[in-house]
């Protein structure tokens, strides 16, 4: 009788998710379409430097445009895939079927857990090499190049565990992907707005530097280090704090699960 | 082994599940009867650790089967198509019962065979027809060869020759000692299988007992098979004998093989044959189930 290990969840989940046609269908189309995105903004940007009229300025590429750009489209386009995929789970049977086998919940979702982790990371870390060793001249060398996409590889690994919380949470694919938004986009464009209300409108406004979106940035960010440090180890911080509130409220939400698909 | 006891649950202030208790012996195949509603599932479900009672407590040979070191070993599970992974081949998901429980990959295949599903591996759960579905929850649920098997409702859908399978199956594993608990609303099936049965009904355990003590503690019946039931069935109305068909025969209870013959004989219906046997598990189950009414009426 062989004992039943996080080791082999962990296995037969990454098997599941990260193997699976459609997942590795949709991370490779991710990462091409990254690469695309970097490497013809910095071609246009070329074009641009090499024909610009001498009274015109035109700055040559940068790290931001070879590997910030490319972060932000993986982020955005991980991000909604999670939101989809792992809630997904509860109405195509899955999440049922997995519970029946593992049922001690804390294993099944740890191991899930550490799945989307790596799969967030790596989703940015291979095209995020490839950018590197081609602009590295542009990011301040290899081992800052190295650095930067490291950094990025965490920020989103760590932002998908969010939308992964959520969608944990809400069960639902599509109303996991409207948090993803109103989270993402809709929320920070609106509190700094807010700062004119009397009273809380300054709390909003620098609230908004605390949002996921913000301080998992902020984490990519490697001109911070060194400038900035605090506030960079701020964003890591309000980044794990994140993740653990809503893996938490995941959690209590997948307690209450009785499997029956809806 | 599976333990129940005074097992209690509600749903939004809904009595469903009240003071059940019973216990799936190993090396035996326990009927777990009731009609549609009765909270065959819900007790099913609370022993799997898929939600939680309100009170009292479900083991698996000796505790909740969420702590159990190797739950595939501990206790294969079947609670319907529902539970099954729609998106997933049949061997994925085999292959992922096989993960989790520590056992080969490899024995994917021998798994799919012993269930008739060798062709159809490759194909997605969802395109399985209700049949198939169950044999693959089945092959899921044996993929460690636990000591205990719980199976909900497994015969629906199986056309005869897959619920004669079944049996053999299930008897094959009581057979080797160990747990079976299979619950169903048809009767007649677990009739055939059954060692024990534990008969729910609107949540409360109305009887439980060995089947052949729960079918002879009931009325005899006697069964009559003749080429021209209908005339006699008449035969038996016109005397205020309630008769009905069981198969191939017609069956009446409260009087005597004597008496049902000499009705037959005066009619001038020809019977082939005549014997007195015990009542169906449909009857016992349907006259306990009267009583259990007529007595909460009389509160």
């Amino acid at each position: 009788m062989n004992k039943q290990t996080f080791g082999m969840v962990f296995g037969a989940e990454f098997r599941r998710i990260a193997l699976r046609t459609s997942t590795l269908v949709a991370m490779g189309i991710f990462a091409v379409a990254a690469l695309l995105l970097s490497f013809g903004f910095v071609a246009l940007a070329q074009f641009a430097a090499a024909n610009a009229s001498e009274e015109i300025a035109v700055t040559a590429p940068s790290g931001l445009t070879s590997l910030g750009l490319p972060y932000g489209l993986i982020c955005f386009l991980f991000c909604i895939f999670t939101a989809i995929t792992s809630a997904h789970d509860y109405s195509n049977g899955a999440a049922a079927a997995t519970l029946v086998l593992v049922p001690n919940r804390g294993r099944l979702l740890g191991a899930r857990v550490a799945v989307w982790g790596i799969m967030g990371f790596l989703q940015m870390f291979v095209p995020g090499i490839i950018l590197a060793i081609v602009f590295m001249g542009s990011m301040g060398g290899l081992g800052q190049a190295l650095l930067s996409v490291l950094l990025c590889s965490c920020s989103v690994s760590l932002y998908g565990l969010i939308v992964f919380g959520v969608a944990t949470l809400v069960r639902r694919g599509a109303f996991a992907v409207v948090i993803y938004f109103l989270i993402d986009i809709v929320v920070p464009l609106v509190m700094p707005m807010a700062s004119g209300i009397p009273t809380i409108g300054g709390a909003l406004s620098e609230a908004t530097h605390y949002m996921p979106n913000a301080v998992t940035m902020r984490l990519a960010d490697l001109t911070l280090i060194g400038s900035d440090t605090v506030a960079w180890v701020i964003a890591i911080a309000a980044s794990l704090a994140w993740v653990a509130l809503v893996l938490v409220l995941g959690r209590l939400s997948f307690n209450r699960y009785a499997g029956k698909t809806s | 082994m599976i333990q129940i006891e005074h097992l209690k649950k509600s749903y939004g202030g809904k009595e469903v599940l009240s003071d059940v208790t019973f216990t799936a012996q190993d090396g035996c195949i326990t009927g777990f009867v009731g009609p549609n509603g009765a909270g065959k599932s819900t007790t099913m479900r609370i022993v799997a650790c898929m939600e939680g009672a309100d009170s009292g407590t479900a083991l698996v040979n000796g505790r909740p089967f969420r702590e159990a070191a190797c739950p595939s070993a501990e206790m294969g599970i079947y609670l319907g198509n529902e539970y099954l992974p729609m998106t997933m081949t049949g061997q994925d998901y085999l292959a992922y019962a096989c993960r989790v429980a520590g056992v080969d990959v490899s024995a994917v295949d021998r798994l799919l065979d012993s269930v008739e599903l060798g062709g159809a591996g490759r194909k997605t759960i969802a395109s399985y027809s209700l049949g198939m579905k169950q044999r693959v929850g089945l092959a899921a649920a044996l993929v460690a060869d636990p000591t205990t098997l719980m199976l909900d409702e497994p015969v629906n859908g199986l056309d005869p020759m897959g619920v004669q399978w079944l049996r053999g199956v299930l008897r094959a594993q009581a057979d080797k000692g160990k747990a079976v608990l299979l619950s169903s609303h048809l009767l007649s099936e677990l009739e055939l299988v059954a060692d024990r049965v534990v008969m729910l009904d609107h949540g409360h355990i109305v009887a439980q007992g060995a089947m052949g003590d729960l079918e002879a503690g009931g009325d005899k019946r006697v069964l009559i098979h003749t080429s021209d039931d209908v005339a006699l069935m008449k035969v038996f109305a016109q005397h205020g004998v309630a008769a009905k068909r069981d198969g191939v025969n017609v069956s009446v209870s409260g009087i005597t093989a004597r008496d049902a013959g000499k009705m037959a004989y005066d009619a001038g219906i020809l019977v082939d044959s005549l014997v007195t046997a015990n009542s169906s598990l449909e009857d016992v189950f349907m006259s306990t189930a009267a009583q259990e009414e007529k007595g909460a009426s009389n509160e």
